[in-house]
């Protein structure tokens, strides 16, 4: 079943064309890596995805259904769950109201202004942080979590909205190898169990090949090749034009 | 045909000095990111001290032209002493209390020049020169308005050639794109910035003693000037010189023809043409979004409900107004429903200012909707006064939801500034329809039918209102909002219509604010236009700052603490300078306001 | 071997987040040393520290004799430290030219420095395009325009963060070359890299961080003849 498949997609900025007739897709309980190096257009696809920006050309589709246009809020509440490059919380709030908050969102429930938000959706949240590993750290401030943490609650936010597809920005930046590792098999779990599709971008090559099904190349807002990591990694001319002659 | 023409030039006069005030405040904005409030005190030092200087010179074109270069000379001196004194210190505070702190020099100013000049207006004799005519068009227009025109662009290229064709120029600009990385080239920041304030303190004082001659040197120059100012700033778009002049033009000349074709509706008008300015181009005209960054010290206070002490001690607090009346007779019945009243108004400024990430320097606007509502609601369709309370905040609440609509989108500075813009159309509503409101008489005899009943409704009407707030605050939807605060991109990422929580908290917080403004018209008996006075905003933010803008219970000890010092200053003269000079000290001596200062030393 | 800046027990941090954790670090007069770690080490915080721009929060820094830990970032500058930052922070608002006028300072030993003209005989780009707006230049040349802003200060040591970054291979040869040379003039440098490769063909030293810390230094031959250290400590 395709999630998410996108078509023809073309975008410039000034001149240039920071994304330029890009086609791929997504089934569900996949995870694709989006790679390539600094302004080959991976975070313009992400945004062009998630509606923060419009594509000039080109369409996106999601469950069959055209998002292309819609508002970022739109595309979220039609199952498109996203965390950041750099993680952010809701740093005022604890971590269980963090997801108490995410919740109630994705049930439709932030306009109830008479309800006790503390006193909802607590089993929900509770699954929620067992999931990705922050039980214990339920009650802290979310702005005192060490940033492995609160990549974690990142994580654990998106999945409130029960994506069908989840977009990592460089899931893996800023952390610690072990954390890394950790959060990217955890990710694989849960695409794994849920069926769930991911789109990911990444530096780090180690974690792109161990949890990636397939790889996209982007150079220069093209698609440089696609395919399943050893066939990209073996691919001369991605060798040649971003993961170099040493790897 | 001449009268398009007249009014063309009238306005294009008033743009001149309109620009000069203007032009100072974005150049400081632009290089300090300070919004300088007490630029219009520097304007009004400008006519005070032209006026002194003009009236002892000969009075001929020559004398009369050194006498306004020296009065410009003057205020950047004055200008430079207050940014080395005072704003040097406060670069890396929050822009509120930032704000909060060139509002105390306002006070100080305001003081300090009714001492030194006294409470008179003080206008400048006119020698033949200035009163000169020349024809345009078949009528008589002011020679010297013609001469202000000119004044206008002269300044504009002048300033354009120092920004462009200086080292100095250069540096300034690079600054107001980067002052951080001017610093890192090794410019020498102090330097730049005290004669960055010094120029705009300059061209304010210019501003000042040109208007002279149209006008007088009064007091009340100061919020007048400071309110245009920041109108033509932000239409013109922050940091804008070229914004500027534009903004300056289009507004003068709309006040020109406005005054003839729509007398009395200037002031609405003014804030409609910002409106579609800003829903147009939300940074100005010229502006660009400078990629604000939120200095918010204590983005990481938890809320939390309140614990058994707070409790226990809300309790003893409720016990001691419910016995009040009983027990203290009916001055202290007074002063405790000043106290309720406050924090009903202060806990509705936090709900904007707070969970709503909403900075407001006008939140007197819906007090005073509320209060003048109420009033002219029992005295013009007798309506009784449950009936009365009840509008009030409706009025307030649809007022707010109306200006909100336009405004909730804008964050930090721009908020607050166009919060201010509006209490200051809403004051001058209140002064200016003398007809429906009383003008500076107010609106009098709105008295409840049993005092000691009502200090009781006042109780229940305050302690409810806040405890709705709370509710609220402690609502899914509350959550929503402070999550859209906290983290703007994650809230929209999971669902969260971040603009539409934002108005309906807008909204909540200006209906709250009128509802406290009608129990002080039925606890006063009256409606005054110093309701809405930007010192009554001021006062708002203050017990909010003081208490601490983390949680709830801020807000109601700082109304508390507030009102009751407030009371002691006000028995006291030049109670403004006091107030101004705690304010300043306030601000240099707890940076991060009383609850940071609490947390740290924790 | 001298050192031009030498730091000890240096932290640093955002809030109440800790970047860096007790750094000591020294650099060689006269050489380029490599400042490596990965995606969120604190190599940018690091390098803002010595610039002033973030205070520090405890640690000395110690630069050509002046103590610089506790100095506003244009003391520091005037002292002989030229930055030039990760996103390159061009005045975009100014022309090229006006670009290098913001950087112009004279020597304060009197002696002749930087002038414009020998910027752009360095840099020829910069010089066709001296009245342009240094919005419409292309990345490379923006790149170029940060280091020359630098230079007309005559620093004696230059910070550089992530020079190579979203560079075609050909401008980052270019760049590699004249690096070079500005050492060879008696430049020392400090330039924090992700990318191993370029650090490799440019620099002499290199000083490996994670987690705020240093965790390696030596030369650069040591570490690229042992490719274990650096897929530990940088996971390539």
């Amino acid at each position: 079943m395709i999630v998410l498949a996108v078509s023809g997609l073309q975008k410039r900025f000034g001149g240039v064309r920071a994304v330029d007739d890009v086609t791929f897709s997504i089934v569900a309980g996949e995870i694709l890596a989006l790679i390539g190096p600094n302004g080959a257009g991976k975070s313009t696809c992400f945004n062009l995805i998630n509606g923060q920006i419009t594509p000039d050309h080109g369409t996106i589709h999601l469950h069959g259904r055209d998002i292309t246009g819609l508002a970022p809020r739109q595309i979220a509440r039609l199952g498109v769950g996203r965390s950041f490059q750099i993680a952010a919380g809701f740093a005022s709030m604890t971590v269980r109201q963090n997801l108490q908050t995410a919740l109630a969102a994705h049930h439709r429930q932030s306009w109830r202004f008479w309800h006790d938000a503390m006193g909802a959706h607590v089993a929900e949240a509770a699954a929620l942080l067992a999931r990705v590993g922050l039980a214990a750290q339920a009650d802290r401030a979310a702005g005192v979590l060490a940033y492995g943490d609160l990549k974690r609650l990142d994580l654990a936010i998106a999945l409130a909205g029960a994506p069908g597809l989840l977009l990592m920005d460089e899931p893996g930046a800023g952390m610690a190898l072990a954390e890394r590792g950790a959060l990217m098999r955890l990710v694989q779990k849960l695409a794994r169990e849920d069926g769930m599709a991911v789109l990911f971008t990444e530096h780090d090559m180690a974690a792109v090949f161990a949890i990636a099904d397939r790889v996209v190349v982007l150079d220069r807002g093209k698609i440089l090749a696609s395919g399943d990591p050893a066939s990209v990694r073996a691919n001369p001319v991605v060798q040649a034009r971003y993961l170099g002659s040493g790897r | 045909m001449s009268f398009f023409l007249t009014q063309t030039l009238t306005g294009l006069a008033s743009a001149s000095s309109l620009f000069l005030v203007a032009a100072g405040l974005t150049v400081i904005f632009g290089v300090t990111r300070v919004v300088n409030f007490a630029h219009g005190s520097l304007c009004m030092l400008g006519a005070f001290i032209g006026w002194s200087i003009l009236t002892r010179l000969p009075r001929d074109p020559a004398w009369f032209a050194l006498g306004v270069l020296g009065t410009a000379a003057a205020t950047a001196l004055i200008g430079a002493a207050l940014e080395i004194g005072l704003l040097r210190r406060i670069y890396r505070a929050p822009e509120l209390f930032q704000l909060l702190a060139t509002f105390g020099v306002v006070l100080v100013l305001a003081d300090a020049t009714l001492w030194l000049w006294g409470p008179n207006d003080l206008p400048l004799p006119r020698p033949p020169w200035l009163r000169q005519f020349v024809m345009i068009a078949g009528s008589r227009f002011p020679l010297f308005d013609l001469v202000l025109i000119a004044i206008g662009p002269l300044v504009l290229a002048g300033l354009l050639l120092v920004f462009h064709r200086t080292r100095w120029g250069v540096l300034v600009r690079a600054a107001t794109q980067d002052r951080d990385m001017v610093a890192a080239l090794g410019v020498d920041q102090r330097l730049l910035f005290t004669s960055v304030f010094a120029l705009g303190a300059g061209l304010a004082g210019l501003g000042g003693v040109l208007a002279l001659p149209a006008g007088s040197a009064n007091l009340q120059i100061d919020l007048a000037v400071i309110t245009e100012a920041f109108v033509i700033v932000v239409v013109g778009g922050l940091g804008s010189i070229g914004g500027a002049y534009l903004a300056a033009v289009l507004i003068g000349v709309l006040q020109a023809f406005g005054v003839v074709v729509l007398p009395g509706a200037t002031l609405v008008l003014v804030f409609v043409v910002m409106a579609v300015v800003l829903v147009v181009r939300p940074y100005g005209l010229l502006g660009r979004d400078r990629g604000e960054s939120r200095t918010d010290a204590e983005a990481v206070t938890l809320q939390r409900p309140a614990g058994l002490w707070q409790i226990t001690a809300a309790g003893i607090g409720l016990a001691l107004f419910l016995a009040a009346p009983l027990l203290f007779g009916p001055f202290a019945m007074a002063i405790a429903t000043e106290m309720l009243v406050a924090m009903l108004f202060a806990a509705s400024l936090h709900v904007m200012m707070g969970p709503g990430g909403m900075p407001s320097f006008g939140h007197a606007a819906w007090f005073g909707i509320g209060a003048y509502g109420a009033a002219l609601l029992a005295q013009n369709l007798a309506t009784p006064m449950p009936l009365a309370l009840a509008g009030a905040p409706i009025l307030a609440g649809l007022a707010a939801f109306a200006v909100g609509a336009f405004i909730v989108r804008l964050s930090g500075v721009y908020l607050a500034m166009l919060t201010l813009a509006f209490a200051q159309i809403v004051w001058a509503v209140a002064v200016q329809f003398v007809g429906l409101t009383g003008g500076d008489n107010g609106v009098l005899g709105v008295w409840p039918a049993d005092p000691r009943g009502f200090y009781y409704v006042a109780l229940g009407l305050c302690v409810g209102g806040v405890l709705i707030l709370r509710r609220v605050l402690f609502s899914p939807f509350g959550f929503a909002l402070r999550a859209g605060r906290d983290a703007p991109a994650r809230a929209a990422a999971s669902g969260i219509d971040m603009t539409a929580h934002r108005l309906a908290a807008f909204t909540l917080s200006g209906a709250t604010a009128g509802l406290a403004g009608a129990i002080f018209t039925y606890s006063k008996g009256s409606a005054f236009p110093t309701y809405i006075s930007v010192s009554h905003s001021v006062d708002a933010l203050i017990m909010v700052l003081l208490g601490g803008i983390g949680s709830l219970a801020g807000p109601i000890i700082g109304a508390i603490a507030y009102t009751g010092l407030f009371d002691l200053l006000l028995a006291t003269d030049f109670w403004r300078a006091r107030l101004g000079a705690i304010i300043i000290a306030l601000v240099l001596f707890f940076p991060a306001g009383l609850a940071g200062w609490a947390e740290r030393r924790r | 071997m001298t050192y031009l800046l030498e730091a000890s027990q240096l932290s640093a941090g955002y809030g109440r987040a800790t970047i860096l954790d007790g750094i000591a670090l020294a650099l060689p007069t006269g050489a380029i040393t490599a400042l490596l770690g990965r995606n969120g080490a604190g190599k940018s915080t690091l390098i803002k520290t010595l610039i002033g721009l973030l205070p520090p929060r405890a640690g000395t820094i110690r630069f050509a004799g002046h103590e610089i830990a506790s100095l506003p970032p244009w003391r520091i500058a005037r002292l002989g430290i030229g930055y030039v930052p990760e996103e390159r922070r061009i005045f975009t608002d100014l022309t090229v030219a006006e670009n290098l006028m913001v950087g112009a300072r004279a020597r304060d030993d009197g002696r002749p420095g930087w002038t414009t003209a020998q910027i752009f005989a360095l840099f020829p780009n910069l010089a066709e395009r001296a009245h342009a707006s240094a919005r419409q230049i292309s990345g490379g040349e923006q790149q170029m325009l940060a280091i020359a802003r630098t230079l007309m200060g005559n620093p004696r040591l230059l910070l550089l963060d992530e020079p190579s970054e979203g560079l075609a291979p050909v401008i980052v040869d270019e760049m590699i070359a004249m690096l070079r040379r500005l050492r060879d003039g008696g430049i020392t440098m400090l330039v924090a890299e992700q990318n191993l490769a370029f650090a490799g063909r440019l620099a002499d030293h290199a000083i490996i961080i994670e987690t705020g810390q240093v965790t390696w230094t030596g030369t650069m031959a040591a570490l690229q003849s042992a490719p274990e250290i650096a897929a530990l400590r940088l996971g390539v």
